[in-house]
């Protein structure tokens, strides 16, 4: 997976860019889409509590890979949502499924040794769907190529906006 | 749908209780070739032998060079090393490796593909990886506040156009 300020960069500049079409998507649903682009890597509490850590404690199976599926991703937004104010609730979840699935998709374009890369559709499918293998996820370009879109979106984004009140 | 505090805690604690049953069933996924799920540095430890001629997946340290040896992480278990043969990258000692193989006998793993790092790399991913998360938290406190007698986040919807905000976070 690319470093946790490439997904952020790269949910910005997607939900600026769709800012200029849907009103609702305010700056502050921008930030809220740009969580959601890190919620699946939540399960890098691994490298703080190490899953066998967790299991040897519980005495249970357990992996925090769980977190980094759909699956586990979904619910996370699901309880983000939840915690929301009522009037503000659906935009919060759409914003935040916008960046969860900004995240996987960016997800599917890095390098793995075997070419697969994760159980995406987990708990529906198990299957390791193919990765594009474009990138590494320690290589310094995309978040270079992610801040040139955030900041291209930034002034399409309020260029149009300044436009618009100069009309 | 959800109006009251006591429906939404519910939802809340229904969700943790699925989120911790995901995590739970996760650790009972095992390997399956078939669909691409390779045993790791961890299965290879346990069952060995019995993965003569497999294909594995595994992660760890470079600890030495000539032949190219792959230790899990310091302090990670399990505590075992691997010996990689056929690694057409350079490889320094303390380098992040990556790699798909086959297993051979006597714990070696012949390597089709390898990505290997070097430290700084790693280092670099997790510095620009805190900024990032630090650079979405400054906005998330900055647009959003914890309202207590709602017991829900909202935006800060009086901010006033210079920016300045005037209500404080109350959480």
């Amino acid at each position: 997976m690319p470093d946790v300020l490439t997904h952020a960069l790269a949910a910005y500049a997607i939900a600026t860019l769709l800012s200029i079409r849907f009103e609702w998507l305010g700056s502050q649903y921008v930030t809220i889409a740009m969580i959601g682009a890190l919620v699946p890597d939540t399960t890098k509490i691994k490298l703080l509590v190490d899953s066998a850590q967790v299991e040897a404690t519980l005495g249970v199976p357990f992996s925090w890979g769980a977190l980094h599926t759909l699956g586990g991703s979904i619910v996370i937004v699901l309880a983000g949502a939840v915690l929301a104010g009522r009037e503000h609730r659906g935009p919060v979840l759409l914003a935040l499924l916008l960046g969860m699935g900004s995240h996987h998709a960016l997800d599917l374009l890095i390098a793995h040794p075997a070419g697969h890369g994760y159980a995406l559709f987990w708990p529906l499918s198990g299957y390791h769907v193919p990765v594009a293998g474009l990138f590494h996820s320690s290589d310094r370009w995309p978040a270079a190529v992610a801040a040139i879109a955030a900041a291209g979106a930034y002034h399409l984004r309020y260029r149009i906006e300044d436009l618009d009140r100069s009309a | 749908m959800l109006t009251t505090p006591r429906s939404r805690i519910a939802a809340l604690a229904l969700l943790i209780a699925v989120l911790t049953g995901m995590l739970v069933a996760h650790g009972t996924v095992g390997p399956d070739p078939d669909r691409h799920r390779y045993p790791d540095l961890e299965v290879l430890s346990q069952e060995g032998d019995t993965l003569v001629g497999d294909r594995v997946v595994l992660s760890g340290t470079a600890v030495e060079t000539n032949p190219v040896v792959l230790s899990g992480s310091p302090g990670a278990r399990p505590d075992v090393i691997v010996v990689l043969t056929g690694v057409e990258r350079d490889v320094d000692r303390g380098d992040d490796l990556w790699i798909a193989g086959t297993v051979q006998s006597d714990y070696s793993v012949s390597v089709t593909t390898a990505i290997v790092r070097s430290p700084w790399e790693l280092r670099y991913m997790y510095v620009v990886s805190a900024i990032g998360g630090l650079w979405v938290l400054r906005r998330f406190v900055r647009e959003w506040r914890f309202d207590r007698d709602r017991l829900a986040f909202v935006p800060r919807t009086d901010r006033r156009g210079d920016g300045a905000d005037v209500r404080e976070v109350t959480d």
